[in-house]
């Protein structure tokens, strides 16, 4: 379990970027967090993984506060791949990338390579496995960086922006691995500006606005508060968008209940 | 819109600043002037000359705060240790005359003038250049350049690749942070941070150079090799006569100081 | 004729295996709106670095058959000259500011600067431009310290002011917040009226739906559909092909399936609402 409590955030600088954020996230689920840029959504996971310190109030991690230990104790449960891949990726093939941390942790031979198979299954990238990194296109460099973490088996796992930059394929590939990560009992976070990414894959949407979180819920309690969809400068899904205009109740959000409705 | 900052580009490049506008390339050479004289000259007493020059026009173009703090991390430990260094080396030779004790160790006068000699020729020379620098945008410089037929290629290499050292360092911050994020231990003994290093190497090296290409393409959109003239949005002033005069008592100096190093060295024969 | 032609095109980056373009057909009039969509690794960029004439220019590798610009082969024009007629703006919003002008200002009549346009005229253009793309309160910031959002507007604002006939536009957007999406799209809404040739790269399918004449789908390095838009977005094999359509459109084919089709299937929420309603 997650637990942000009471806690600000405010960058060296003294840019305050979050103000008194509560927030508990649970083993198993699946949270997407919406907003704008500036809302606090990155300063916000980043506290999860101990990257950013609360200048008041707490982050506990399954019992351990992020203040006491560093932040490479508190990333072995908390795995955070960044929005690009660029910052993170340095081995020269992608199978090197992917093999480093459970090296790193000195597992065994037999651990790692059950692990980046495992990785490079879900991710979808068997054949970029033995091509450098940077000669794969972006957004596929994209999934080997989410590879490299989840070889290294994180208990909860932050994806920045996955889906920017991918195509049909790629955002579908990413749908499935959410739900197979938190069918093995990972806990998957991410950050989004793809609502249509968020509604069809995650249980609990978190919208944030103004250095908190203004609305935390199912995807109808966020898209069908106008109020919510306002502050946080988001869109309503398209399917959502016509059954409002339409004047329809029952808060429909996705295609087939248009289509049972009409 | 700020109309009236969108048309001050009609107007020459001005800071409203008389030293600060004055042609980068004979502000150079007034620096370079003085700072080579100092140099050949040899003497604290044209070094601690420039130095109060230094503060004058520091004072004059508001850029004191940086340019003492600057000085003085040169200055202190430049004096300290060419004074101690040529006491311990030239001491007690004979005939030296001795000038004050510190905590009964005798200094002379000799090797301390020598010394002084020394320190204030270098803070000198690095008074006017610190000058320079602090007063002139690498941009203003590279358009002077330009102006007395330097490519705009050769201009531009020069100033990116100042603005991606900015940005490396920007970079660099984030990609350790992707690291620890990933679990690899950066606090700790020597070894630990070794380890930590290396992964934050490769991406910020990379970085910089898959940008490269990007750039040439983005700066080519922009008709960068276009060769039917070349037009300025920001103009220098032409330089006024007053100021080649300026230029020219400069150089004055510095050929007056090459006479006075010859005829000094050839009264010493 | 065609402003821009593509007979039996095929392409090969160096130092690689497969060719990113094979056998393209295709071709760009005047005036229009085009959008590029399909699967990454189809070919959609490859296609703006030909157009662009980085390719063969800039990229060597392996180019067959005949790709002309105003009735000229490709490989006969001159890059610089292909500039101020081909505007070209790309995702990358970090890589599009020069780095060597420390106003937005500057940023923006850095192509006029080497164009050789006059300064006077040079200081309208780029005024006008930077109000034209809701950039004026910025004109005074340092570029590099900019938002990506911004910065990506002020890359716009550059070529822009350059008043090129064509603009290619490679997924601008794809590295942007939804506010920094939504004033890019504004952007893009205005073009539209320019008269000037839009060739656009996008994933966000509502996007193409919304201003697009025409739509060319890449798959594999060759052009499998095109057409105009409402044809080409409507196809029911698009849909099967794994291509994004808009939710509206699936919504569309959905209706059809469960035996209360609409008389069309919509593109757009607009066209969707009309079309529900005339069914009551």
């Amino acid at each position: 379990m997650i637990e942000i409590k009471n806690a600000s955030f405010k960058y060296p600088n003294d840019f305050v970027a979050l103000e008194k954020i509560d927030l508990t996230i649970k083993e198993g689920e699946k949270v997407a967090i919406v907003g704008q840029n500036g809302a606090g959504k990155t300063t916000c996971v980043k506290m999860m993984n101990g990257l950013n310190k609360p200048f008041e109030g707490d982050v506990i991690v399954d019992g351990v506060n992020t203040k006491d230990v560093t932040i490479a104790t508190i990333a072995r449960k908390v795995g955070y791949v960044f929005q690009n891949p660029d910052e993170q990726i340095f081995n020269s093939t992608a199978r090197k990338e992917i093999e480093f941390m459970p090296r790193y942790y000195k597992l065994s031979e037999e651990e790692v390579r059950q692990r980046v198979d495992h990785a490079v299954e879900i991710c979808d990238i068997g054949k970029y496995l033995d091509t450098n990194p940077y000669e794969i296109p972006y957004p596929i460099r994209k999934f080997v960086a989410i590879a490299a973490v989840i070889a290294s088996k994180p208990k909860y796992i932050i994806l920045d922006e996955p889906t920017a930059g991918q195509d049909l394929h790629g955002t579908q590939v990413l749908g499935r691995l959410v739900d197979t990560l938190t069918n093995e009992g990972m806990t998957v976070i991410t950050i989004t500006h793809d609502m249509e990414f968020a509604i069809n894959n995650f249980d609990r949407i978190i919208a944030m606005a103004h250095k908190n979180i203004i609305c935390d819920g199912t995807a109808r309690d966020i898209f069908w508060n106008e109020e919510v969809i306002k502050e946080a400068k988001i869109k309503k899904p398209a399917i959502g968008e016509l059954a409002k205009r339409l004047g329809l109740d029952g808060r429909i959000l996705f295609c087939d209940e248009l289509v049972d409705k009409l | 819109m700020d109309k009236e900052f969108a048309y001050s580009f009609k107007d020459y490049v001005k800071y409203g600043n008389g030293f600060k506008d004055l042609n980068p390339i004979s502000k150079l050479t007034i620096s370079l002037c003085l700072g080579i004289a100092s140099c050949v000259i040899h003497r604290w007493q044209f070094g601690i000359f420039l130095f109060f020059l230094g503060i004058i026009l520091a004072l004059y173009t508001r850029v004191f705060d940086r340019f003492i703090r600057s000085l003085l991390v040169i200055a202190i430990p430049l004096l300290l240790l060419t004074s101690i260094m040529r006491q311990l080396q030239y001491g007690h030779v004979e005939g030296n005359t001795p000038i004050f004790k510190i905590f009964g160790w005798q200094w002379y006068k000799e090797p301390f003038i020598a010394s002084m000699d020394i320190a204030w020729y270098i803070i000198g020379f690095s008074s006017v250049l610190l000058i320079y620098f602090l007063n002139t945008e690498m941009k203003d410089l590279m358009l002077a350049l330009e102006n007395r037929g330097v490519t705009h290629v050769a201009s531009y290499i020069m100033l990116s690749s100042m603005q991606s050292i900015i940005d490396m360092r920007k970079s660099a911050n984030t990609i350790l942070e992707s690291q620890k994020a990933r679990g690899i231990e950066t606090d700790g003994n020597v070894i630990v941070r070794m380890k930590a290093f290396f992964p934050t190497l490769g991406p910020i090296l990379l970085s910089a150079m898959s940008g490269t290409e990007e750039k040439a393409i983005a700066m080519d959109a922009r008709a960068f090799s276009h060769d039917g003239g070349h037009t300025y949005l920001r103009v220098l002033r032409p330089i006024p006569v007053w100021e080649y005069v300026i230029d020219a008592l400069a150089v004055l100096v510095l050929i007056g100081s090459i006479v006075y190093a010859i005829m000094s060295s050839m009264h010493a024969l | 004729m065609s402003f821009i032609e593509l007979k039996d095109v095929s392409y090969k980056y160096p130092y690689t295996k497969d060719f990113a373009l094979k056998d393209v057909n295709c071709s760009f009039e005047k005036g229009k709106f085009y959008g590029i969509i399909g699967e990454n690794g189809g070919g959609k960029t490859t296609l703006c670095n030909l157009i662009r004439g980085l390719i063969p220019h800039f990229y060597l590798g392996k180019l067959t058959g005949e790709c002309k610009i105003e009735g000229k082969d490709i490989r006969d024009w001159d890059t610089a000259e292909l500039s101020s007629k081909i505007g070209y703006v790309f995702q990358n919003p970090f890589t599009q500011i020069s780095g060597i002008k420390s106003t937005v200002f500057e940023e923006v009549a850095i192509g006029l600067e080497n164009l050789g346009v006059p300064k006077d005229e040079m200081i309208e253009r780029v005024m006008k431009v930077c109000e034209q793309l809701d950039i004026g309160h910025l004109i005074k910031n340092n570029p590099n310290n900019l938002s990506g959002g911004q910065r990506q507007r002020v890359a716009f604002a550059s070529i822009i002011a350059m008043d090129t006939d064509t603009l290619v536009i490679d997924e601008p957007t794809s590295q942007l917040d939804p506010e920094g999406t939504e004033n890019v799209f504004k952007i893009i809404e205005s073009l539209k009226h320019s008269n000037k040739t839009i060739i656009l790269v996008e994933h966000k399918i509502d996007l193409i739906a919304q201003f697009c004449d025409e739509i060319l789908v890449m798959e594999n390095g060759s052009v499998a559909f095109s057409g105009p838009t409402h044809e080409v977005l409507t196809k029911r094999e698009l849909f099967e092909h794994k291509a994004s359509i808009p939710e509206v459109s699936k919504f569309g084919l959905a209706m059809e399936d469960a035996g209360k089709p609409l008389s069309a299937i919509p593109i757009t929420i607009e066209e969707a609402y009309e079309l529900i309603k005339e069914r009551g």
